[in-house]
């Protein structure tokens, strides 16, 4: 019992201590510089918080915001599943790299402002972020695919195992533990975009807007509020995808 | 099973030119060589999984590989291992019996729910050697199994192989280094050199099962001469 503690007090620690020093540093900016428009004091980013708690507008957008996130995350791991797999077979992944080094290449102020034109404000940001979740995710689930180990798949070749069991028991199970935690930083990454593009986009009832119009105003503690909303979504998502992962990975 | 002037090189290194051998159905044909000889590539060439100029006959189209390696899935089971290599060729209520048995066979049935990652290399080696007979080959193919094992786990593998194999036999092809395992097992005993030259061919009177500690230090002998 005590040897247990002691093994994870440092994983709860050094966490604290980070955030610690983190909302020290805030707290001496905001006392030294004293402008509630540029450095809001951590009271009354924490109040507007509040406020924006008890309202359902905060909700709504939240709602929103996460939904948008999940349709482009998801869309964009499936497809990158998908091609990585296929891209397994060398010609195929001869005709699909460039086509993805040119997405990936492309800055992503361009793609966001592009497709602003092109799509409506609400599905703009999804398909913005999964322009630039699919390629991550597509690297990096290939190259856990070539990973695969060449003896394994040997071995079932040989005994003639099929191509839909080699799938489930071989591959994806071999991807896996690379392949969730690829997985786990691209879900940041689209929260992020997602933002943006709603900033842009003047996507309605959004967190993006949310973001946009508190700055309009120079409510500087509000738009602080709506960021830390952010940074408790993203960290949730890559915990839900951590749980995933433990609950699939179990074999280690 | 028949190899017909079979060839193989990789670039410059020339493994095997016009090579022809005949291998008894239903007997044990140990390939005795050393390292690098051109053993492994022997087998890949019988399973397919190296190309070739030449040609193999079979008697039948389904092969089980004992590799050097244990080649396990480390994300199933003892059990699951062994039904990965079934489900295509037996039906789902038959599945069961079948590891089962097999299981008890190499005392592995205890063990049928641990993973590769909780296995002793002796009890992987008998994974892999229960996915092999649990599968209904024609030929089987066996790449140096015992290599890795100290003596007495050795000597009990090499039992429990010899039961197996006496009521289950297959054409099979047995690669070696050491000339111990080759005397413990095969019907027939063969000596390989570099570009597919045999240097001995003999074949052992007394069957496996009933050799015990036979002396066979005439055969013997002719073997160590050619090495
Ligand atoms: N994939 C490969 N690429 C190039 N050379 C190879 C390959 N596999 C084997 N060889 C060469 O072929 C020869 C025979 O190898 P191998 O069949 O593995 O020998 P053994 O199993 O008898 O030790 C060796 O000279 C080895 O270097
Ligand atoms: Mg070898």
């Amino acid at each position: 019992m005590k040897l247990k503690l002691k093994k994870i007090l440092p994983d709860i620690i050094y966490p604290f201590a980070a955030v610690g020093i983190i909302v020290a540093l805030w707290a001496i900016f905001a006392a030294a510089i004293d402008m509630e428009l540029i450095v809001p004091s951590i009271g009354s980013t924490f109040d507007k918080l509040g406020n924006l708690l008890t309202g359902a507008d905060f909700y709504r957008a939240l709602g929103n915001t996460l939904l948008r996130t999940a349709a482009s995350f998801l869309t964009g791991a499936l497809a990158a599943l998908l091609l990585s797999l296929v891209s397994l077979n060398d010609s195929v992944r001869k005709f699909l790299s460039p086509v993805i080094k040119i997405v990936r290449s492309v800055p992503t102020m361009s793609v966001i402002l592009l497709t602003v034109i092109w799509m409506k404000p609400a599905t703009s940001p999804i398909f913005v972020a999964f322009l630039i979740n699919f390629p991550i995710m597509y690297s990096g689930f290939y190259s856990a695919f070539s990973g695969v180990d060449k003896d394994l798949v040997a071995m079932s070749k040989v005994y003639g195992v099929k191509f839909k069991n080699r799938l489930f028991e071989l591959y994806l199970p071999a991807i896996a533990p690379a392949a969730f935690d690829c997985m786990q930083s691209s879900i940041g990454l689209t929260v992020k975009i997602v933002i943006s593009a709603e900033v842009i986009a003047q996507t309605r009832y959004s967190m993006g807007i949310a973001m946009q119009m508190a700055r309009g105003y120079l409510e500087t503690a509000e738009l602080l509020a709506w960021t830390l909303a952010a940074v408790v979504l993203s960290y949730i998502l890559e915990l839900l995808i951590f749980a995933i992962k433990k609950a699939f990975v179990r074999w280690k | 099973m028949k190899l017909i002037s079979v060839s193989k090189s990789y670039g410059d290194n020339v493994v095997f030119d016009k090579f022809c051998l005949e291998a008894e159905e239903k007997k044990i044909l140990a390939v005795l060589g050393s390292s690098g000889c051109g053993k492994t590539t022997l087998l890949n060439i019988i399973s397919g999984l190296t190309d070739f100029q030449g040609a193999v006959e079979k008697s039948g189209n389904k092969i089980s590989y004992i590799f050097q390696n244990k080649r396990l899935l480390p994300n199933l089971t003892v059990y699951k291992n062994i039904e990965f290599v079934l489900k295509n060729v037996y039906s789902k209520e038959k599945i069961p019996c079948i590891i089962n048995e097999i299981l008890r066979k190499v005392e592995l049935y205890d063990s049928r729910n641990l993973y590769p990652s909780e296995l002793s290399g002796g009890m992987g080696q008998r994974v892999s050697l229960a996915r092999a007979f649990a599968y209904p080959s024609d030929i089987l193919l066996m790449d140096e199994p015992f290599k890795a094992l100290d003596i007495s786990l050795k000597k009990r593998i090499i039992e429990t192989f010899n039961s197996l194999y006496r009521t289950d036999r297959r054409t099979t092809v047995f690669v070696t280094h050491d000339i111990e395992e080759a005397f413990a097992v095969a019907d027939r005993i063969i000596v390989l050199q570099k570009g597919g030259n045999i240097l001995a061919d003999e074949t052992l009177s007394v069957p496996a099962e009933e050799r015990g500690y036979a002396d066979f230090s005439e055969t013997k002998k002719r073997i160590y001469d050619v090495l």
